[in-house]
């Protein structure tokens, strides 16, 4: 049994860390969405569909 | 609450407006400028950028005497630079499929600019449907569908039974609504940054920049009254300024604007003194000309936001 | 499982700790999968809870009152309720006072700040317990399903799981939604990397499950 390998007067758990450890704030810096050319997927389907621009002549 | 969205609009819309009354020859044509206009975004689109805000400014008739003599110049000034339309019209005949003719249009026509043979060239693309199907995003069709609804160009000719337009030849504004990403009535937690910027377009659309709450679908002013307030919150904690006031328009083009104190006192505080409204948290550069290139649209944004926000809250629409 | 953990770590006072964190989400299995409770678990959650007494007094809430104190606080009653109900019997004197409510604010203008702190009492989200928390989560639906939209765009996923925990947990109580939880669970899982946030998505699938998922397939455990 644990109560027979474990006295609780052998532990101090610290109260201070353990309330820190049970406080979970949220992440302090986000990460929305911003505007992302990469992400334009729709532009790239045109690029890979679309023909070459004529050349000058 | 409402007394102090007033008044933040209020300053917000003034400021930009005299912003871009100041600054407007920096959106004037280059010389030699012609229909072809090799870059329509940076040159052409300001022109209809400020007619769109002077327009509701003098649509909403809710500013001082100031800001109307304001707005009226901008339009004189836009529309000198168009030619008095011709530019306009030149355009639409050597590409008569681009809508941007129409949409620039719209905005002087509503406030009494006409050029009678653009007119008549419009009347006739606009009934093709070729123009009516050509491949845009949904969020596009509507803004067409709106100028021409602006214009009195939205009605077909008798018998006209086209394939999206039912047999009066009219917009069938719940069908482009249907198609537009809003319309599905998706998980809100999944949008990007230029979904956003669709989704807010829509808005603007349907409503006729606030004209028309009315018409926006019952499932749809639900959905954005919930999720509205998420999107302004994420957006405004990164600086997104020109999206939040893109938003906060979405807002006030619903029947029941929510209304948002914090967000409005701190738009009015990120606007710099002479109403250049930056256009995201990035430190505003450059000399006056990049400053305009770069923070141009934003104005106007908060022009139009403003101008729709105090017409709301003061009841008079 | 429990028992071994604390009984096999080096440090035996961090594997403690550890338990206390855990909380009543160590009775999870047991309420949502319908794993027996072992008794020597049992036992080692008692253990943690008596090496650190839970606090007498009842602190206010956040933002009057330290919010350290009162999440702990609110924690501890969940987890030592739910010893007592699932070991039946009254537990060696191990009590926790039942803290102060939570401030009201679910659907006001700091929906974002008050969904941020349901989530971090999301561990009451289980079978079995109820009370204020309990209360105002059922009174903001909306604030709840504003703050999980809102953490999940900042792409901050443990706090997204937690408050979509209570989102699950209405779900199960038959509470309206404004959306529908289970894509947005599924979402965050594929999403987010980490132990909690599993064990937290874990938890949430298992309450839109339903309780007819709670029971095991087969009685193989006492």
């Amino acid at each position: 049994m644990l109560s027979q390998t474990i006295r609780p007067g052998e532990i101090s758990l610290d109260t201070t860390a353990l309330g820190a450890a049970m406080t979970e704030p949220e992440a302090p810096v986000s990460d929305a969405p911003v505007y992302a050319p990469e992400a334009g997927g729709v532009l790239l389907l045109l690029a890979l569909l679309s023909p070459k621009e004529p050349r000058d002549r | 609450m409402a007394i102090s969205v007033t008044q933040h609009a209020h300053l917000l819309a003034s400021r930009a407006l005299g912003w871009l009354h100041t600054h407007r020859e920096r959106g004037a044509l280059p010389p030699g400028c012609t229909a072809e206009l090799a870059e329509p975004d940076t040159v052409y689109k300001p022109l209809g950028e400020t007619g769109l805000a002077a327009s509701l400014v003098l649509r909403e008739a809710v500013a001082g005497s100031t800001e109307l003599r304001l707005a009226r110049e901008l339009l004189d000034f836009g529309w000198k630079q168009l030619g008095g339309g011709s530019m306009l019209h030149e355009r639409l005949l050597r590409y008569p499929m681009m809508s941007d003719p129409l949409e620039t249009y719209a905005h002087y026509a509503r406030c009494g600019y006409r050029h009678e043979p653009l007119e008549l060239l419009l009347r006739h693309t606009t009934s093709l449907h070729s123009t009516r199907a050509a491949e845009v995003l949904p969020n596009r069709r509507l803004a067409v569908a709106n100028a021409a609804r602006i214009s009195g160009f939205d009605r077909g000719e008798d018998g006209d039974e086209g394939p999206r337009t039912g047999s009066t030849g009219g917009t069938d504004w719940a069908g482009l609504t249907a198609a537009t990403w809003l319309g599905a009535l998706p998980e809100p937690w999944l949008i990007d940054w230029l979904t956003a910027y669709s989704m807010t377009h829509t808005v603007f659309h349907i409503t006729d920049w606030g004209r028309l709450p009315e018409r926006l679908p019952d499932d749809i002013v639900r959905h954005v009254g919930r999720w509205l307030p998420v999107w302004i919150d994420i957006w405004a904690e990164i600086g997104e300024w020109d999206l939040v006031a893109e938003l906060l328009i979405v807002d006030n083009c619903l029947p029941e604007p929510l209304g948002d104190a914090a967000v409005w006192e701190r738009l009015a505080g990120i606007q710099h003194e002479d109403g250049l409204m930056p256009r995201d948290g990035h430190p505003v550069t450059g000399d006056d000309q990049e400053r305009f290139a770069a923070h141009h649209h934003s104005t106007v944004v908060a022009a139009v936001a403003g101008t729709l926000a105090v017409s709301r809250t003061l009841g008079t629409r | 499982m429990v028992a071994e953990h604390v009984e096999r770590a080096a440090d035996p006072g961090a594997a403690l700790a550890a338990v206390r964190i855990i909380g009543a989400d160590a009775f999870a299995p047991a309420l949502l999968a319908g794993a027996a409770l072992h008794a020597r678990d049992a036992e080692a959650v008692r253990v943690a809870l008596t090496a650190l007494p839970a606090s007498d007094h009842t602190p206010p809430a956040p933002p009057a009152g330290p919010e350290a104190a009162w999440l702990m606080a609110w924690r501890d009653w969940g987890t030592v309720t739910l010893l007592t109900v699932l070991t039946g019997r009254d537990t060696d004197g191990v009590t926790a006072a039942r803290p102060t409510a939570p401030t009201a604010g679910g659907d006001g203008a700091d929906w974002a700040s008050w969904s941020v702190r349901m989530g971090q009492l999301c561990t009451l989200a289980l079978p079995g317990l109820d009370g204020p928390v309990h209360e105002a989560a059922r009174g903001a639906p909306l604030g709840l399903a504003r703050g999980a939209t809102r953490a999940t765009l900042r792409r901050d996923y443990p706090t997204a799981a937690r408050i979509v925990r209570w989102l699950a947990w209405l779900r199960a109580e038959g509470v309206a939604l404004p959306l529908d939880p289970a894509p947005l669970v599924e979402h965050i899982a594929q999403m987010a990397a980490g132990d909690r946030t599993a064990l937290d998505t874990a938890i949430a699938r298992r309450l839109l499950a339903g309780p007819s998922a709670y029971e095991p397939s087969d009685r193989t455990g006492t």
